[in-house]
């Protein structure tokens, strides 16, 4: 073989392992050529961690994301002059009162668009939205906006809008009246928003002002997603809990872990069959990408274990259409095209206890083409509301709902959200696809194709027990040849000594009789 | 095919090569047995030598007096064989006990040679070298303080030594006086015939090569004189003086109808103290031995040395790594996919094993008994199994002893 043959071999071969590569290619690139989505900047001074509003830039770019803005998101101390005018828009966010005017001076050339979240707005703002803000402590708040509201929001420190000029969201009162003021306002891609902390109304109230700010105008649906679904919960409540939904004419999502080892063992097929069940419940499933570990993780092989996951949802005629997973995953780019790169629907988690925020991302995190904004049904069933029915949400809503250890409580639950009225959509109705090496599923218009043919919606019976154990494989006995010759040649040696034995003995027997025995008989 | 594999076929074939020689050799062994029952008891042709008897002795009140009585009532011409003593650092009675034997026989050649912890107290080897030194016999006989040699024991084996110059030495045969004394000493009989007609008769029969036993056998004072005495570091002198008279060219022979009854251990704490000795003593002889593989001179004894070698060092640990392998299997731990023996063919390996041994039991006097089959059955799950762990902790201690560089110490064999 001549050398150049060998070059050929190799670049053959490496074309062999783009292939798969391109065919896992991530999907939000092409969606963001079609969307052109906002470019936006998200500055913030501080992370306010151990404070009521820890967590609300991630909560933000989550919001941003879903509302399928491309994001960059860095610390005020990161910032470097002329950076903002390389965004179409900037949201800076203060979480301290004392780092607010450092950011507000940096920025004060900005030209754009710009959402200031917090106390101190820059002159720019105040001056575009003829703002007047004042401030107040300790204060028991009502919000209340787009029909929902509220009570009983404390806050220790609050600046609010006194006066302003322009399109107002939602209102912040206090209990003693102090505090009668908009939730936000905006005008003129210039807006201000005094008060956002996660976990109650100003999350939402919040999404209606970058609803505006942003200019999105499509109409949002919410659904509900259960979480937390492994092959080692009670599959058979959860089989229970689809069979209930279902009849409650509630569609819904699951988002279930995958099983990287082991696939061949009993649980992975009673996974398998209860996922099954599920989707023939109306249930879409979509898997969930594990959080990043802290000793790091390989990227390929996470990548590779997904696809094989997903090959084997699919082998088993389930066909998931998105991912989940928490926000941290789909701020490294890494981690990103590892987990998210199957599909261009992902539905992000807040991240967990331990994790954060990646404080400065070098890069900007794209949107994808569909992720609706997570929300814990909890936090959204304490909300207040005019009448029985609810009022059309800012943005698309994956209403969560974590799988529960006790039946008693998931009865309740159960209960709640059939009897919340909320209006949950078929996730099938919209246009997802999710992508493996040898799978292809995706959903229009309620229906759910895989691999371009309609996706068996029947409940397959469940897998009689003894399909179940597992069959361990027929390994290749070596040295077979070798023990099954050595067996033969000792059967043979070993009769023939035995043969040989038996006339040693009857020779013996002989003998000794003669030698032993006297002529009476005894020794 | 994995690591345990490999080491699972290795341990397979040792195993078997291994039993397959024995069986060679209890075959040969046992025409040889058959030869012998047609011969006459050998006679003694010319003149009678003097012999010198030499019974090395320490704390052997127990025994003593039995063992040198009946060496007295040998039928060999009395004043052609002189009995010493080797009474070495006793602390119980046998020096008085032995006195009274002297004044009891004045006129027979008995000698008492009594040491202390300093000139004696340093083992067999030692006490022999010492009592080498007061011998005056041409040919050297070497009994222990716990034989009651039959009559005939010492002519048969002058007899076969005098009347053939190509013998070194002569070996008898060794049977267990108390072998009805409980299930131990049943097996101990058993084992000694079995061995005596495996790896004796069957040795001298296929290879002209025998084991000195360590009791009943005689030699050549001039080999002795030629070696330098015996190896006071060798707890096992037996192995390593039959390897030096090898090497002189000269052979061992094994002469069956020389008998003497030895007591063997009743219990399994001294039996397993008294075996790891000869293991240890045997590995050390082997070890020191092994250059001699490679010596053109050394020819005879290439497979004594291989097969020690693979009996002390093959089996042992190809029995132990087979079993570990084993219970990792069973564990889960480790995973062999070789294809194990079938039922049938290790049913037909312990017939082998129990028709084999039982063969070479009814070549002696009483021994043709049913119950012997139960016995052997018996024997191969736990006895044998036993030998594995008494092999195991002899390459242990010498392995210690070499590492911490101790002196190899004797074990005094408990007497009951």
């Amino acid at each position: 073989m001549s050398r150049w043959t060998g070059v050929k071999l190799w670049l053959l071969f490496a074309l062999c392992l783009c292939l798969p590569a391109g065919v896992l290619a991530p999907v939000p690139a092409a969606a963001q050529e079609e969307a052109k989505p906002a470019n936006v900047l998200l500055i913030y001074d501080s992370l306010a961690l151990n404070t009521p509003a820890a967590g609300n830039v991630e909560a933000l770019q989550r919001l941003l994301l879903s509302f399928g803005a491309t994001v960059r998101t860095i610390g005020s101390d990161a910032y470097k002059p002329g950076m903002a005018a390389e965004f179409q828009k900037l949201i800076t966010l203060c979480n301290t009162e004392d780092l607010c005017d450092a950011i507000a001076h940096e920025t004060e050339n900005y030209t754009g668009d710009w959402l200031h979240i917090g106390a101190n707005p820059p002159e720019v703002i105040r001056g575009k939205l003829a703002l007047q803000t004042e401030t107040a402590a300790r204060q028991s708040l009502k919000l209340s906006v787009g029909g929902l509201s509220e009570e009983h929001v404390f806050v220790h420190h609050l600046s609010f809008i006194a006066k302003g000029d322009g399109e107002t969201f939602g209102r912040i009162t206090s209990s003693d009246g102090a505090v009668d003021a908009p939730f936000g306002i905006t005008a003129g891609g210039s807006a201000y928003v005094p008060y956002f902390e996660p976990g109650n109304l100003s999350e939402m109230a919040l999404a209606y002002a970058l609803r505006t700010w942003l200019g999105t105008e499509a109409p949002a649906q919410s659904y509900l997603l259960i979480r937390g679904i492994t092959p080692f919960i009670d599959l058979d409540r959860l089989e229970t809990l689809s069979k209930q939904l279902y009849d409650a004419g509630i569609p819904f999502l699951v988002s279930v872990s995958p099983l990287f080892n082991n696939t061949d063992y009993p649980a992975m097929k009673r996974y398998m069959a209860a996922l099954q069940t599920v989707q023939s419940y109306n249930g879409s499933v979509l898997v969930n990408v594990p959080a990043p570990t802290s000793a790091g993780q390989e990227a390929s092989i996470l990548k590779e274990q997904l696809d094989g996951f997903l090959n084997h949802l699919a082998d088993a005629g389930i066909a998931p259409l998105g991912m989940t997973g928490e926000v941290k995953r789909a701020q490294e780019q890494a981690g990103r095209e590892a987990g998210f790169a199957f599909s261009g629907t992902t539905i992000l988690f807040p991240n967990g206890a331990g994790t954060g925020l990646i404080p400065d991302q070098p890069e900007a995190v794209l949107p994808f083409a569909s992720s609706p904004y997570s929300l814990k049904a909890d936090a959204l069933l304490q909300l207040s509301r005019g009448g029985k029915v609810w009022p059309a949400f800012p943005v698309e809503l994956a209403v969560t709902l974590d799988w529960l250890d006790s039946e008693a409580k998931q009865e309740e639950v159960v209960q709640s959200i059939t009897g919340s009225w909320l209006p949950f959509a078929d996730f099938k109705s919209g246009m997802h696809s999710l992508s493996s090496s040898s799978h292809k599923a995706e959903s229009l218009q309620g229906a759910l194709l895989l691999d371009g043919k309609p996706a068996d919606l029947q409940d397959q019976l469940a897998p009689a027990e003894e399909a179940l154990q597992v069959k361990q494989p027929v390994q290749e006995e070596s040295f077979r040849l070798l023990f099954s010759v050595q067996s033969r040649i000792l059967i043979v040696l070993i009769v023939t000594t035995l043969m040989l034995f038996a006339v040693f003995l009857a020779v013996g027997y002989r003998l000794y009789k003669r030698k032993y025995y006297k002529s009476g008989g005894s020794l | 095919m994995t690591i345990p594999d490999i080491l699972m076929v290795i341990c397979v074939l040792c195993i078997w090569s291994l039993l397959l020689v024995n069986i060679a050799l209890i075959i040969a062994g046992y025409f040889y047995y058959m030869r012998l029952e047609q011969e006459k008891p050998p006679e003694l042709l010319g003149e009678a030598p003097f012999v010198s008897i030499m019974v090395p002795a320490h704390n052997e009140g127990k025994v003593i007096v039995k063992t040198v009585e009946s060496l007295l009532a040998l039928d060999y011409p009395h004043d052609l064989y002189e009995i010493i003593v080797i009474n070495d650092n006793s602390s119980d009675n046998s020096s008085s006990l032995l006195g009274q034997l002297q004044e009891k026989y004045e006129g027979r050649n008995l000698i008492i040679i009594n040491t202390d912890n300093i000139t004696g107290g340093k083992g067999k080897s030692n006490a022999l070298n010492i009592g080498f030194t007061r011998s005056r016999g041409e040919l050297i006989a070497i009994y222990d303080a716990d034989n009651t040699p039959e009559r005939t024991a010492l002519r048969y084996l002058v007899a076969e030594i005098v009347n053939d110059s190509k013998l070194g030495a002569v070996i008898g045969k060794f049977r267990t006086r108390n072998r009805d004394e409980n299930l131990l000493t049943r097996f101990i009989n058993i084992e000694t015939l079995s061995f005596q007609w495996m790896a004796q008769a069957g040795r001298w029969k296929l290879f002209k090569l025998c084991t000195i036993p360590g009791t009943n056998f005689i030699m050549r004072r001039h080999i002795i004189e030629a070696i330098g005495g015996w190896d006071t570091k060798a707890i096992a002198e037996d192995t390593e003086i039959s390897f030096r008279i090898y090497m002189m060219g000269y052979r061992i022979k094994f002469q069956p109808k020389s008998v003497t009854w030895e007591q063997e251990p009743q219990t399994l704490k001294v039996w397993f103290k008294q075996r790891t000795r000869w293991a240890k003593g045997n590995i050390y002889v082997i070890v020191k031995n092994i250059p001699l593989l490679f010596r053109p001179e050394a020819r005879r004894i290439r497979f004594d040395i291989l097969y020690f070698l693979a009996i002390y060092f093959l089996l042992v640990t190809s029995l132990l790594t087979s079993d570990l392998l084993l219970v990792l299997h069973a564990l889960g731990y480790v995973h062999t996919t070789i294809s194990g023996l079938s039922f049938y063919l290790w049913m037909l390996a312990i017939t082998l094993f129990v028709a084999g041994t039982f063969v070479t039991l009814i070549t002696e006097k009483g021994e043709m008994r049913p119950s012997n089959l139960g016995i052997i059955l018996l024997m191969y799950v736990s006895y044998c199994q036993l030998w594995m762990l008494v092999a195991a902790n002899g390459l242990y201690q010498y392995i210690k002893d070499v590492i911490f560089k101790r002196e190899a110490k004797w074990y005094k064999t408990e007497r009951f």
